[in-house]
């Protein structure tokens, strides 16, 4: 993996301009986190699509699962979204590729790394109980 | 909580190309990792704003005797991880999920016809299946190995020794854009009918033309698999 690319184009999604809540519900222990997202503080760090949920919930130093270093090559960063999710990106082909490799699948599953919400509502996901700590894609 | 990791000793450093930095690592204490060809390693790397950052390196060489793990990658424009791999020396540690990950899985078996398609490093996933790939097969492999300049395609050389070994390897080199590199496939097409199982792995900007131009020649969306690197380093 990794590699130059010199032929980045422009992302299909569009940033927040204000401030919104992304809430965090852990299906492992059903902790609930709430983050205020702020545009200004984005990128919050360096992992994932900037302003995607993975980038929001690292920059908060709560570590979900991202094997691949959050660049759609794996399917460990799958969260749920359960509210707000008219306010993300389209997932890409790309994107649901790696998903059909997700355990779990729901209609509104995401690659929390590929996900980027606009920030014109509220943002509810879940993290399911396999992705904290577990390192476990198999091959097929 | 933190990922499990394990950690090891850098034991060689190649530089099979111009930026582009080959790693051999010790045998992790826990034992020899099971992998497959298109497999990659999860490292942790202790940089960045929030460490580790995480980064996938895909493996180089399959599973040998030793149980050690050789990745390759090449170092990205201000990439973080890369940046930093590239400046670490002998004896340095590295720490990794303990298992290899990752389902663009290139077939070793005897009977798969292959159409593999790289772009620069994409070629690394591929050149750890062709130093699997047992001698006697006999169904067709064709690489299509393209790059913008010369540098831009490391182990050419021992590709070229590999396809001058083996009857059913036929690799075509392109230096170019990736229009050129559809070019040589659309000249080669009627080579790889039906039935060949297309692999296409480098910068999505290689990866998605490539996978169209399968598309149009009959194959099913699925059935090209595709390995997208990304800038991120």
């Amino acid at each position: 993996m990794a590699g130059t690319n010199p032929y980045i184009k422009p992302p299909d999604y569009e940033l927040p301009t204000e401030t919104y809540t992304l809430t965090v519900r852990e299906l492992s222990d059903n902790h609930t986190h709430a983050f205020t997202v702020e545009p200004d503080r984005i990128p919050y760090q360096r992992t994932g699509l900037p302003g995607s949920i993975l980038d929001i919930l690292l920059g908060h130093d709560m570590d979900i699962e991202h094997t691949c270093g959050g660049v759609c090559a794996c399917s460990t960063c799958h969260v749920y979204v359960k509210s707000g999710i008219t306010s993300c990106n389209e997932s890409t082909d790309d994107e649901e590729d790696q998903l059909d490799e997700a355990p779990g699948l729901q209609p509104n599953s995401r690659l929390a790394c590929q996900c980027v919400p606009d920030g014109t509502s509220p943002i509810i996901v879940e993290i399911p109980a396999w992705n904290r700590n577990a390192v476990k894609e198999t091959p097929h | 909580m933190p990922t499990e990791t394990v950690t090891t000793a850098i034991l060689a450093i190649a530089e099979p190309a111009p930026h582009v930095r080959e790693i051999t690592l010790a045998r992790p204490a826990i034992g020899a990792l099971e992998f497959l060809p298109g497999q990659w390693l999860s490292l942790h790397l202790p940089i960045g704003d929030h460490p580790p950052l995480v980064r996938a390196y895909s493996l180089a060489a399959p599973p040998n005797a030793d149980g050690t793990l050789t990745i390759c990658f090449d170092r990205v424009d201000g990439g973080l991880g890369s940046t930093y791999l590239f400046d670490l020396q002998l004896g340095d540690a590295v720490a990794f999920a303990p298992t290899a990950l990752g389902n663009f899985v290139v077939p070793t078996d005897a009977d798969t016809p292959l159409v593999l398609c790289a772009r620069f490093t994409g070629i690394v996933p591929f050149l750890c299946a062709l130093r699997a790939l047992p001698d006697g097969r006999t169904s067709p492999v064709h690489l299509f190995y393209s790059g913008a300049t010369p540098d831009e395609l490391p182990y050419r050389a021992e590709l070229t020794a590999l396809a001058g070994r083996h009857a059913w390897l036929d690799v075509h080199f392109v230096i170019g854009d990736v229009d050129d590199a559809i070019a040589a496939l659309t000249q080669a097409a009627d080579e790889f009918p039906n039935g060949y199982v297309p692999m296409v792995a480098g910068v999505r900007e290689f990866t998605k033309p490539v996978r169209a131009f399968f598309i149009e020649g009959g194959f099913e969306r699925k059935a090209v698999k595709c390995e997208n690197f990304n800038g991120a380093g």
